[in-house]
């Protein structure tokens, strides 16, 4: 088995050509391979910026941006950084490029000269991972907003990177495919040891990881894991983010001096919490 | 405004080998003043059924009636339609051409003949309604701006027509919580304050369990069930089924009640859970 890729940022800022400001200052992290990292923040904090970096579609303006030991910067890595970061974009329609939905699920492998036979396998593989197997022959752009987005989490998956970036990959999807997807990914992370850089506004999903990043104004501005993270309500309000509802209820009841535990993440965790009071 | 939906079926592409029946046999009445709540699973036809409503789409068969009036038949202008029955679309990039923020969403004001200083006072009003600031993002090109930030320049958009009825295509997918509860917020005020009907596309059961009076629920092209949030979110298993849920807290006290313990399950949001536990744990003498 390949080891999971590992990314790492330099101090890396970030300038669009349209702007004046800084739409990413002093980026400094790493994350390890096989490690699942949620990145949260509000609109506008930087993190799709970021994600683009993170696989080479951005080169930073200042800074650097290392894949498992290729510098995005260099353009002749640019392939083999994309085989090893594999990103799901916030749209699906951006990421959509052939007519056929297997045939689009087929582009990304295809681009990496993997041979006809094991394509075929891979994105019938990829279709069934995420229930999209009966729309094969079906056209893309004729799907529902959460279909799309299957499609375009089948095709990164058909190019089995070992480090995947999802922005927002289940924006658009139904309490029970935003299940699914988030099933899929953490069987990833843990059965097949991929790393996994997970963007999301619901913070029932960034619950998952193992390691939580909040962004504002194009900085990290706070950074552990999620229990750390998520039992600070007064501040993440702050940063106009959320928790998720039984972590506020948690949050509610300790300030009514009921003695629940401030750091509760799940339903199940709640459960046992308040079974023991009552 | 009312809205009658009349046995509505629509087939896309009919009679060519991709044909497909996005939505079945509709019958839907939304009166004057309501606010309903649009659920079911990914392509269970909820874009395709709103499309009717402002005769973006029309109906393979079937009648849509707004105010008891067929707006397919003669002498109905659809243009008026579209701008008493405001859409805001899923992607709002779909509703975003122009050069500037300010030229996008004063072009449907324009469109309707309002004097210039009529146009400018909306597009002002309309972007501070949705939290963004007019002086500092008229100027701007939407397509430089990130994808929480275009969604509220395309529900700007729709509020600059100020319409009747105001139909919102999962309005708050990509926006951060704090974006997402103001926008919600403006939209319940905005719906006091001009007595507007709303309907609500949602795959946040939280979201329309805190909001909407009514729930529509749809399945396979269908609507399988119409009722209060809190008679729809009764059924769990049947919602998962579906391809839908439940709001997390409601979950958490089905649990509990499942496991034996003395609450109600009939709770939709923290609060009301809040005071449940808080009363169930005097009872024991804790707190
Ligand atoms: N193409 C562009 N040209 C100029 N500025 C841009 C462009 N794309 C994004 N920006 C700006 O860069 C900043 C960061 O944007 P980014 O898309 O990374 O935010 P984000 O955290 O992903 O937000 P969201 O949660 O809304 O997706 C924002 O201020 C945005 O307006
Ligand atoms: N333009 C089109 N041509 C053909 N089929 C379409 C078209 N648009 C949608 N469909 C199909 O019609 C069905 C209903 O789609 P619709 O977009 O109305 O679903 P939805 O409930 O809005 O889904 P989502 O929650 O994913 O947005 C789906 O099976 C979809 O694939
Ligand atoms: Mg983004
Ligand atoms: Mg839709």
């Amino acid at each position: 088995m390949k080891i999971a890729a590992e990314i790492t940022a330099l101090d890396v800022h970030y300038q669009y050509a349209a702007s004046s400001d800084l739409a990413l200052k002093n980026i400094n992290l790493k994350i390890k391979p096989g490690e699942f990292v949620a990145i949260i923040g509000p609109n506008g904090s930087g993190k799709s910026t970021l994600a683009k970096l993170f696989n080479g579609l951005f080169i930073p303006t200042k800074g650097d941006i290392i894949v498992d030991g290729f510098n995005t910067k260099n353009k002749d890595d640019i392939w083999k950084i994309r085989q090893r970061a594999g990103m799901v974009f916030q749209n699906p329609d951006n990421q959509i490029v052939a007519t056929i939905v297997q045939e689009d699920v087929a582009f990304g492998p295809e681009n990496l000269g993997i041979p006809p036979e094991e394509i075929r396998h891979r994105v019938k593989e990829a279709l069934k991972t995420v229930e999209l197997a009966d729309y094969a022959d079906k056209a893309p752009h004729l799907l529902s907003g959460g279909q799309k987005q299957r499609v375009a989490i089948a095709g990164i998956l058909a190019m089995k990177p070992d480090c995947i970036i999802l922005d927002e990959p289940t924006a658009m999807l139904d309490p029970v495919g935003r299940k699914e997807v988030i099933t899929t990914v953490k069987k990833l992370n843990k059965k097949e040891g991929k790393t996994v850089v997970l963007i999301t506004h619901f913070m029932e999903e960034a619950v998952c990881a193992d390691r939580v990043l909040v962004m504002e104004k194009g900085k990290i501005v706070m950074e552990g894991r999620p229990n750390e993270i998520f039992s600070q309500v007064e501040k993440l309000k702050k940063l106009g983010l959320d928790v998720p509802q039984v972590t506020e209820l948690a949050y509610q009841l300790a300030k009514d001096n009921v003695p629940v535990q401030r750091d509760i993440l799940t339903v199940g965790e709640m459960v046992d919490c308040l079974c023991q009071l009552m | 405004m009312s809205i009658d939906v009349k046995n509505v079926t629509h087939v896309y592409m009919p009679n060519t080998p991709f044909e497909s029946i996005a939505i079945k046999d509709i019958n839907w009445t939304v009166k004057d003043g309501e606010f309903w709540g649009l659920i079911g699973h990914t392509g269970s036809g909820k874009s395709t059924l709103i499309q009717h409503l402002n005769g973006l789409l029309k109906p393979t068969s079937g009648e849509i009636f707004i105010n008891g009036k067929n707006i397919h038949s003669k002498g109905v202008k659809l243009k008026s339609i579209r701008q008493r029955v405001g859409l805001v679309f899923q992607y709002p990039e779909h509703q975003l051409f122009e050069e500037t923020i300010e030229q996008d969403v004063a072009f449907g004001p324009k469109n309707i003949g309002l004097t210039e200083e009529e146009i400018a006072g909306r597009v002002k009003e309309a972007l501070e309604l949705v939290g963004l600031s007019y002086e500092k993002v008229k100027d701007k090109s939407p397509f430089e701006l990130s994808g929480g930030q275009m969604r509220r320049v395309a529900i700007a958009g729709v509020l600059a027509m100020k319409p009747e009825i105001l139909i919102l295509d999962e309005p708050t997918a990509g926006l951060d919580p704090r974006g997402r509860d103001e926008i919600l917020e403006e939209i319940v005020a905005l719906k006091q304050k001009q007595k507007l009907t709303v309907i609500l596309v949602s795959h946040s059961m939280e979201d329309v369990a805190k909001l909407v009076d009514k729930l529509a629920v749809m399945y396979h092209g269908r609507i399988v069930s119409q009722g209060t949030p809190r008679e729809i979110f009764q059924d769990y298993a049947g919602l998962v089924e579906k391809g839908l849920g439940i709001p997390q807290i409601t979950e958490l006290m089905i649990k509990m009640k499942s496991k034996g313990k003395n609450v109600s399950s009939d709770i939709l949001t923290v609060d009301e859970a809040r005071a449940e536990i808080i009363k169930a744990v005097r009872r024991k003498g804790l707190a």
